[in-house]
């Protein structure tokens, strides 16, 4: 008999990695490329929000901000980014079929989110541009 | 106009601006928003306005009061992280590679603060230049010209960007003049004139027939 939890974790497949799925690969901090689901060995697809709404700290007002937050399926990894590891992730630039892929960091300034419990993980991302001087 | 009004306008147009030269913008108010694209890279913000001043009894003369000037100079940077993306996205890249490429990504907030510190250094280059000893004012217009404090907040992570922002302080003295407001005639809210109906019948002036012929 499987528990509640249980049932949503195989759910995930649907609310997570159906439909609405967006494809995304994550390479770790090892290098690991991370871009098959390990159920299926289909591309790798998780739940990506661009836009969220926070409040401005200089006025207090609610604003819509472009901060792409990517929520996985844990058991669908070959590895789990950890709190304090920088990865590399790659996502669309919109939900669109065949947008062009942007690069985004994970980085170590934002542990994921999530429920290990229910089996999902949300990581917080900063856009990372090509440059190799700190200017 | 008062000279504080005069400097701040060429300190934004005569000396800041021109020295731009691409590494920042300066504008001459407090911006309420700032978005963290509109201050992303090069685009560094830079804002003058007058904050406070103080006019002390003791150094004035009735007509020409001494004003110790306060402006305040916002500066903003934003910046997203950065790493060596060829190798990243190079398909023959080994694990070691993309590995050692991660490993040197250099954090958004680090960069914003580097960012910052070289906003700092040039602005406060700028303004302390001998030859800006009087803020584009004729010689012993200004005295005790000095940049006496810089501030740096906290890095705040806003969407894809990470914000920074900090400010700096110039302060001046100069003889303001007092010539007295003349003021400016405002539009007129209410201009009907005050124009009676004639009084056609004659039955209420007191030049007309009341009561009948006499």
């Amino acid at each position: 008999m499987t528990n509640l939890r249980g049932l949503i974790e195989k759910d995930l497949a649907q609310t997570l990695e159906g439909d609405y799925g967006v494809p995304v690969i994550l390479i770790s901090p090892t290098g690991l490329r991370i871009d098959k689901n390990l159920h299926t060995e289909e591309p790798l697809t998780g739940q990506v929000l661009y836009e969220s709404i926070t409040v401005n700290p200089d006025t207090g007002e609610e604003i819509i901000v472009n901060n792409p937050l990517v929520t996985l399926r844990r058991s669908s990894l070959a590895q789990v980014p950890a709190p304090g590891e920088t990865w590399h992730v790659k996502i669309p630039v919109d939900p669109a079929e065949g947008s062009a892929i942007m690069d985004f960091t994970a980085d170590s300034t934002h542990a994921p989110g999530g429920s290990r419990s229910i089996g999902f993980i949300t990581l917080y991302l900063r856009r990372v541009v090509h440059a190799l001087e700190s200017i | 106009m008062m000279l504080f009004r005069t400097i701040k306008n060429a300190v934004i147009n005569d000396i800041l601006g021109p020295a731009e030269a691409g590494r920042f913008r300066t504008v001459g108010f407090q911006r309420q928003v700032k978005a963290a694209e509109d201050a992303l890279d090069f685009l560094r913000l830079v804002q003058v306005f007058y904050s406070s001043g103080n006019f002390p009894s003791s150094k004035s003369s009735p007509t020409t009061p001494q004003h110790d000037i306060q402006y305040s100079i916002e500066l903003t940077v934003s910046k997203a992280s950065s790493g060596d993306l060829s190798i990243i996205n190079n398909s023959a890249s080994t694990p070691e590679q993309v590995a050692a490429a991660i490993a040197n990504y250099q954090e958004a907030a680090a960069r914003a603060d580097d960012s910052l510190d070289e906003l700092f250094e040039i602005v406060y280059q700028i303004l302390m230049d001998g030859r800006n000893l009087d803020l584009g004012q004729p010689v012993g217009t200004i005295t005790k010209r000095w940049v006496d404090q810089i501030n740096k907040d906290d890095p705040e992570p806003r969407g894809e960007y990470v914000i920074l922002t900090g400010s700096m302080r110039l302060t001046c003295s100069v003889a303001e003049e007092i010539s007295g407001d003349i003021g400016v005639p405002g539009d007129k809210i209410y201009d009907l004139g005050l124009e009676l109906p004639p009084d056609e019948t004659q039955k209420t002036g007191l030049s007309g027939k009341l009561g009948g012929d006499t």
